[in-house]
């Protein structure tokens, strides 16, 4: 018995030895120390043997039994070393330089992306965004802010009229007169949205753009106010330092009124085609808050002052995008408009 | 407008600067220039020529062959206008000079003959654009001189941007771009030259009476005898010409040119037409031939000129045929008057009628001009005909007096306005420079506005902060922070919201974002097959099919989506944009936000679309406001939805929006092989929808047991119904419950699909045992088995 206990311990440790998978290594673990593995059937067996006999066998057995699992779980650490050095290998046919699978994003308009970033600046200011309707009336559109029936600017705003008399609203301008109705003073907000004139359309003109207006009233409020607050704006959209000019503009909602220059930003302001050779890019009305308009919407004019102005948000989308054909943006044409992928 | 330099120079002496400073500080002190134009640059080398000599050419019948005298030599050239005669002397471009079109002349061969320079038309020489023959000069000019020796060809026009002077009446004529040019350089200003009507206070009025003074506050004529014959003085025509006016002949072109030197608009009537001059308003629709041929329909309350009763004028507009001055007129009517702004400009527009005066007049003019441009115009019609008669006194008729305009402002409200202290002297220096006379006393200042200035521009502090500052500079106010009170308001989730969901159309579901227009195009949904309920109408559309305010964005969607099937198999897109309604006509719009989501594919099936918009909905919902979304059946409502296959997306008793697979007839009206399907959503809706809480649930500490069963059900038997029926189902260990999938290919019996859904279940106090698992199975297949459904 003690022989075949040394037999069965040689042939199974060279086995083990031998074997070159955790697969085959199993079996002989089974083979050997499973339920009804040759050494567990040995030992099974011992009780039938007697005295001294029992006394021997049992302790070679129990001897090979330790042998064998340290061997086994020697071996099978060996083995599985092997198999992750292996799965390291170059012959796994992996090739790291596959397309990923495809997630496709899709994008938001231009005007969007704009929108956004300049609401992240002005809220960061401490600025509030209101909206206001795209089908106003000829109070908030003209009347509120100052530009009374067959008043002459009303030419500058070619208005589309509905049949209710009603009108698509020329700019965004209404929202000011709506947030000051609603919020009194002191007030900073900003309001943009789509604006309409009756304007024939070509690479340059649309009849439906988008607008973004600013306005802040508080007790001494300066033009100096203003032209600070218009640098740090125009600064933080082109994320960098620029110069600008002010100069008279006329706007009946503000007096008195300006048209905003920026130093072109292609050229620096040495003259180039972007600038029609001025050097300077006409930008943005704006202008102090006319008296007439915080009186309309019960603010003391003597006590509070105030500045306002407006964005082209489809000009400077143009401008930082470099779209030259406005058409582009109403267009729904995913040729161009897929570029804008999400950001 | 078109300002001419020359011009501008008879006023204010800009010697030592440089004509680009000129506009420059123009720009930035007073109004915007669109354009700078150098005239008679592209004119050199042409001479006063005379023609001694003009036979015709052998072989062309249009063409002669003349010679003229350049001073210098005698030369050849070719001459194609009838006019060219012996004698007369005309501006003739030497070869290698320039004119308009020709670049540089040189000797040419026309027809065999040589000819060497050109005999100019006016239009050659750019100082017309009539090209009625060789231009012919005054008989004293002299042959070799340069014609610009002669012709004030040589000037500068500047292009001042109308809308910037809108609020401006006295920068409507040269005299006034002058005042602010002396200002802004502070140079002395001349007044123009008048005429003091000697002798005439003695002489007959006028008869002119004025019924309705507040729309004409001031009337003034005066007859002028024996104005036939004289002609308008080259100069003058080549200004009037430069500023976009054509000369006509001597009267009309003097009130042109008085126009464009004071502001101030005028009218000649012919005098044997004007008996009693009556300025009344229309009380009723007339019809009236204006002189420019229309027969034109004056509407009530309309401002015109009468001659008794017969109207001869449209006030401040245009003058009629039935009194205008011709070559027979010898006698003259002229009127000179203060007619209403606002007045003038809603007559204009109700008869569409712009015309250089009303844009004059509907600025609010100065009613102290039309006594002055009489006065200027009499001088220089006598300097075109010395022989003219005055025959009446200057009648002036002045019923409402201009209010005096005075306006106290004290230093330290202009420097809190300005945010910059600017020196009390520099201040009164400014305004007086614009003719503002001022008075101090300690830090107030009373300034007495001039009269130009007080029709409506001025009348505020503000406006004068406005002129200190303009004169003052703007680029030397030092900018500056605010110090400003915090007051938030309220945030504005709305805007946050719409900016969530196109964040999770286009970055989850790979949406594009696209911008329509608020108005129906009528041509795309009649070629669609759409028809709808939207009312809301435009009166001045831009195309008269776009004059209908959408009252929903499926069409517009449709509509780029027509535009894309030609370049993609397969695209998404959507916009957030505005509908519009009104609950009857006139009524007031009814305006909200809606969401139009489109899917358009050629290669999946329209149901695919229609579930892949469900899953996106229920996304998108999910993420926003943490809840899970039911739908219900729908009635199409509209003729692109599909009577069957569309649904009602519901949270609670409220209906969000719809899905619905696009009609096949339309579909295929816009594609032949693309599918559509749309969801619309009033954003409104979601707005309103309150965000759930997040209820947290301590994870059992006892494994959770999941069973799949599939069902065998009849194929007519919708989701909803099986669904429903399982919720019915209660049991305590079952946790949840879950739709996996629907199978209906091979291997069913007939009418049969197989449906199945995954049952959670478990204990949080135990191990579930073996027995309990049977126990709910037997007891779940037995519920289901008496509703009809079979394990599969």
């Amino acid at each position: 018995m003690l022989d075949r206990i040394k037999a069965l311990g040689e042939g199974a440790i060279n086995e083990i030895r031998a074997s070159e998978s955790r697969q085959d290594l199993e079996k002989l673990r089974v083979g050997l120390l499973g339920k009804k593995g040759e050494l567990t059937e040995i030992l099974k067996g011992l009780k039938e043997l007697d005295g001294q006999m029992r006394k021997e066998v049992g302790r070679e057995a129990n001897l090979l039994k330790g042998k064998l699992t340290r061997i086994i779980s020697q071996k099978a650490e060996e083995l599985g070393q092997k198999e992750v050095g292996k799965s390291l290998g170059m012959d796994t046919g992996f090739d790291f330089s596959l397309p990923g699978t495809e997630l496709p994003v899709g994008a938001l308009s231009p005007i969007t992306i704009v929108q956004r970033e300049i609401e992240k600046i002005f809220t960061g200011m401490g600025f509030s965004i209101v909206d206001g309707p795209e089908v106003e009336d000829d109070f908030h559109n003209f009347e509120a802010l100052n530009i009374p029936e067959h008043h002459p600017a009303r030419d500058m705003q070619d208005t589309y009229w509905l049949e209710n008399g009603q009108l698509l609203r020329t700019h965004t301008s209404p929202c000011q007169v709506r947030a000051m109705f609603k919020y009194g003073a002191p007030l900073k907000i900003i309001a943009p949205g789509r604006c309409f004139r009756n304007e024939n359309v070509d690479a340059s003109h649309e009849n439906t753009f988008f607008q973004l207006e600013g306005m802040m009233i508080d007790k001494n409020i300066s033009i100096a106010n203003l032209i600070y607050v218009m640098k740090l704006l125009l600064s933080e959209v082109f994320k960098r330092a620029v110069k600008i000019r002010l100069r008279p503009g006329y706007f009946p909602f503000v007096e008195p009124g300006f048209e905003l220059d920026l130093n072109c930003l292609i050229c620096n302001g040495a003259g180039c085609s972007t600038c029609k050779r001025s050097g300077w890019i006409e930008l943005l009305p704006c202008g102090m808050v006319h008296p007439n308009v915080l009186e309309y919407a019960n603010i003391d004019p003597e006590v509070y002052t105030g500045f306002a102005f407006g964005l082209g948000l489809t000009r400077l989308a143009m401008m930082k995008y470099g779209i030259r054909d406005i058409r582009v943006l109403n267009s729904g044409d995913l040729r161009s408009l897929k570029q804008f992928a999400t950001v | 407008m078109n300002i001419s330099l020359n011009w501008i120079k008879d006023f204010v002496n800009l010697d030592g600067i440089d004509v680009k400073d000129i506009w420059h500080r123009f720009t930035m002190s007073a109004a915007e220039v669109e354009d700078v134009v150098e005239k008679g640059r592209d004119i050199q080398n042409v001479v006063v020529g005379k023609v001694i000599d003009v036979k015709p050419h052998p072989d062309s019948k249009k063409l002669s062959i003349c010679l003229v005298d350049t001073g210098k030599e005698v030369v050849q050239s070719l001459c194609g206008a009838p006019n060219v005669k012996v004698g007369i002397k005309v501006p003739f471009a030497l070869a290698g000079g320039s004119i308009k079109k020709i670049e540089k002349i040189g000797k040419v061969k026309v027809a065999g003959e040589e000819s060497n320079g050109i005999i100019c038309s006016a239009m050659e020489i750019g100082i017309s654009d009539s090209h009625e023959g060789v231009m012919i000069l005054p008989g004293e000019f002299e042959a070799g001189k340069s014609i610009k020796e002669y012709l004030n060809i040589d000037d500068i026009i500047i292009e001042v941007d109308n809308k910037s002077i809108t609020h401006r009446p006295d920068l409507w004529g040269h005299y006034g771009i002058a005042r602010e040019m002396a200002a802004i350089f502070g140079r002395r200003l001349k007044k123009p030259e008048i005429d003091e009507l000697p002798g005439t206070s003695e002489l007959p009025g006028l008869d002119i009476e004025i019924r309705d003074s507040n729309k004409c506050s001031r009337y003034c004529g005066i007859e002028i005898r024996d104005v036939k014959g004289g002609t308008t003085p080259l100069d003058m025509q080549i200004r009037l010409y430069y500023c976009g006016m054509r000369p006509i002949e001597p009267i009309v072109d003097l009130t042109n040119y008085i126009m464009l030197e004071t502001g101030q608009p005028m009218h000649a009537f012919d005098r044997r037409f004007i008996e009693k001059l009556v300025v009344d308003s229309t009380k009723e629709d007339i019809v009236f031939n204006t002189l420019d041929g229309v027969e034109r329909k004056i509407p009530p309350d309309t401002l015109m000129i009468y001659n008794n009763d017969t109207p001869v004028a449209v006030a401040g507009i245009m003058g009629g045929e039935n009194s205008e001055i011709s070559e027979n007129t010898m006698d003259l009517f002229l009127e000179s008057a203060s007619f209403n702004g606002y007045s003038t400009r809603k007559s204009s527009m109700l008869l569409g009628l712009r015309t250089e005066a009303s844009a004059r007049f509907e600025k609010s003019l100065d009613p102290l001009l039309p006594e002055i441009s009489i006065k200027r115009f009499v001088k220089l019609l006598k300097e075109i005909k010395s022989d003219i008669n005055i025959t009446s006194r200057l009648t002036d008729i002045f019923p409402v007096k201009p209010a005096h305009i005075e306006i106290k402002i004290d230093k330290p409200y202009i420097d809190k306005y300005i945010g910059h202290s600017i020196e009390d002297k520099k201040i009164v220096d400014i305004l007086n420079s614009l003719e503002f006379s001022v008075t101090q006393n300690g830090d107030e200042f009373n300034v007495k506005v001039p009269g130009f200035r007080a029709t409506r521009d001025i009348s505020i502090k503000a406006d004068l902060v406005e002129e200190i500052t303009r004169i003052y500079g703007y680029d030397n106010i030092e900018p500056e922070t605010v110090d400003v009170i915090l007051k938030p308001l309220d945030f504005n989730n709305v805007r946050l919201t719409e900016h969530k969901i196109r964040d999770i159309l286009a970055i989850n579901h790979n949406i594009n974002e696209i911008h329509s227009y608020v108005w129906y195009d009528n041509d795309f949904n009649k070629r669609a097959g759409i028809i709808h309920d939207a009312r809301l109408k435009l009166i001045n559309p831009h195309a008269k099919n776009m004059d209908i305010l959408r009252n929903s964005m499926v069409p517009s969607m449709l509509q780029a989506a027509e535009g894309n099937a030609r370049f993609f198999d397969e695209y998404s897109i959507f916009e957030i944009g505005s509908i519009f309604n009104i609950d009857k006509k006139g009524g007031e719009c009814k305006e909200n936000k809606s969401l139009c989501v489109l899917l358009a594919s050629r290669t999946l099936n329209e149901d695919s679309l229609f579930y892949k918009l469900k899953s996106i909905v229920s996304h998108m919902i999910k993420v926003l406001k943490k809840i899970e979304i039911d739908f219900s059946e729908k009635k199409p409502e509209y003729v692109w939805m599909h009577p069957a296959k569309s649904i009602n997306i519901k949270w609670e008793d409220n209906i969000l929006g719809y899905i619905s697979v696009v009609h096949p007839q339309i579909c295929k009206n816009i594609d032949r092989k693309m599918k559509f399907a749309v969801m619309e959503i009033d954003m409104r809706k979601i707005h309103a929808l309150s965000e759930n809480e997040i209820l947290y649930e301590e994870p059992s500490r006892y494994p959770e047991v999941y069973l799949d069963f599939s069902f065998l059900v009849n194929s007519d038997i919708p989701y909803d119904k099986v669904n429903e029926d399982i919720e019915g189902f209660k049991d305590e260990i079952l946790k949840s419950l879950k739709f996996i999938d629907i199978y209906t290919g091979k291997g069913l019996p007939q009418n049969k699909k197989s449906m199945t859904f995954r049952f959670t279940i478990g204990s949080s106090e135990r191990t579930l045992s073996s027995g309990e698992i049977d126990e709910f199975t037997n007891k779940l297949l037995d519920y289901m088995d008496k509703l009809g459904y079979t394990l599969r």
